[in-house]
């Protein structure tokens, strides 16, 4: 059976009243409230101001952790063809990088003589260099 | 038909900046208030409705609007945390199970009963507040007993200046009390 809906406590009923009391209250009149109450209308609006601050600077955070997200999800998904490739097309996809890298003089040293030991490891390097830019995401090397 | 664009979130900080003196004091001492005994304080209400603003979907309209959303979007802090209040009792304090006939929420029941002796608390503080002022008292009474205004003005002779001048005085005996966070 449907219950009936509760009254409003006194408190709630109390707080409507007060409610609608403050919305018709302006200027001088409103401060004369407030201060007959006990509050500090310069402080009050002090506290809005505060609260606005950190909301807005809460938003900022949310966009900042959003796009972080993005990036990481598109990053996810962008090796998604490169991993899925046969590890003959990768070692070849890597030599390749390696040769286009010696005749450019881009690749460092350090990446030349990477040690390959598994294909993780060459998933690895892989990502990392769709990540730099030197290959897409379908594997072909970008000029 | 025009469709208008939905608003940017600059759109939403800039109502918010709209809002002026006065709406922003009001919003303030309202959360104040609504904050008594929540374990949030008015400040945090009062940041969480800007934060339902900054991120909702209404229409960017004009101050009084975005007023009137905060002031709901306060209230509705104070009902659900009151209602999550009542959850946790019922789970970790008191144990209430419907009776078998029963098909009401235990959870109302406590609420109901917590909800009459917090009230009873309330007409008293407010009561004692007045002893100085016997319409005032009067007019407690008959709010503590949900006397419909006809009624009272009938019985007490009260002309509508005169219900609403001590109306008034009520108001500000609550708003004293809930400020004072004696309720």
């Amino acid at each position: 059976m449907p219950q009936q809906p509760q009254s409003p406590s006194l408190a709630d009923a109390l707080l409507a009243e007060i409610a609608d009391e403050l919305s018709v209250l302006e200027g001088d009149a409103l401060d004369a409230f407030l201060v007959e109450i006990g509050e500090d209308p310069d402080r009050l609006l002090a506290h809005s101001a505060a609260a606005k601050t950190a909301a807005l600077a809460a938003q900022g955070q949310d966009r900042l952790r959003d796009a972080r997200a993005r990036v990481k999800a598109r990053r996810a998904q962008n090796t998604t063809t490169i991993v899925s490739f046969d590890i003959a097309k990768k070692r070849a996809l890597l030599e390749a990088i390696r040769i286009r890298g010696e005749q450019t003089g881009d690749m460092t040293l350090a990446a030349r003589n990477r040690t390959i030991d598994s294909e993780e490891d060459l998933d690895s390097v892989l990502e990392a260099f769709l990540r730099l830019g030197i290959i897409d995401e379908q594997g072909e090397i970008k000029n | 038909m025009q469709t208008q664009a939905a608003p940017t979130s600059e759109d939403r900080a800039g109502a918010l900046t709209a809002l002026g003196r006065d709406r922003e004091k009001r919003l303030a001492a309202y959360a104040r208030m609504c904050s008594r005994g929540l374990s949030d304080d008015g400040e945090d209400l009062l940041q969480t409705a800007y934060r339902r603003w900054l991120t909702a979907k209404n229409p960017v309209v004009g101050p009084e609007e975005t007023y009137n959303y905060l002031m709901g979007a306060i209230k509705g802090q104070r009902f659900n945390a009151l209602r999550h209040a009542g959850v946790v009792k019922e789970a970790i304090g008191e144990r209430l199970e419907p009776g078998p006939e029963k098909e009401d929420d235990p959870v109302d029941d406590l609420r109901a009963r917590d909800s009459s002796a917090e009230d009873a608390v309330l007409v008293q503080q407010l009561y004692d507040s007045a002893a100085d002022d016997p319409e005032l008292q009067l007019l407690i009474i008959y709010f503590a007993q949900e006397t419909p205004r006809a009624e009272i003005q009938q019985e007490q002779g009260w002309d509508d200046q005169k219900y609403e001048a001590v109306r008034k005085r009520r108001i500000r005996a609550a708003a004293k009390l809930l400020r004072e966070g004696r309720v």
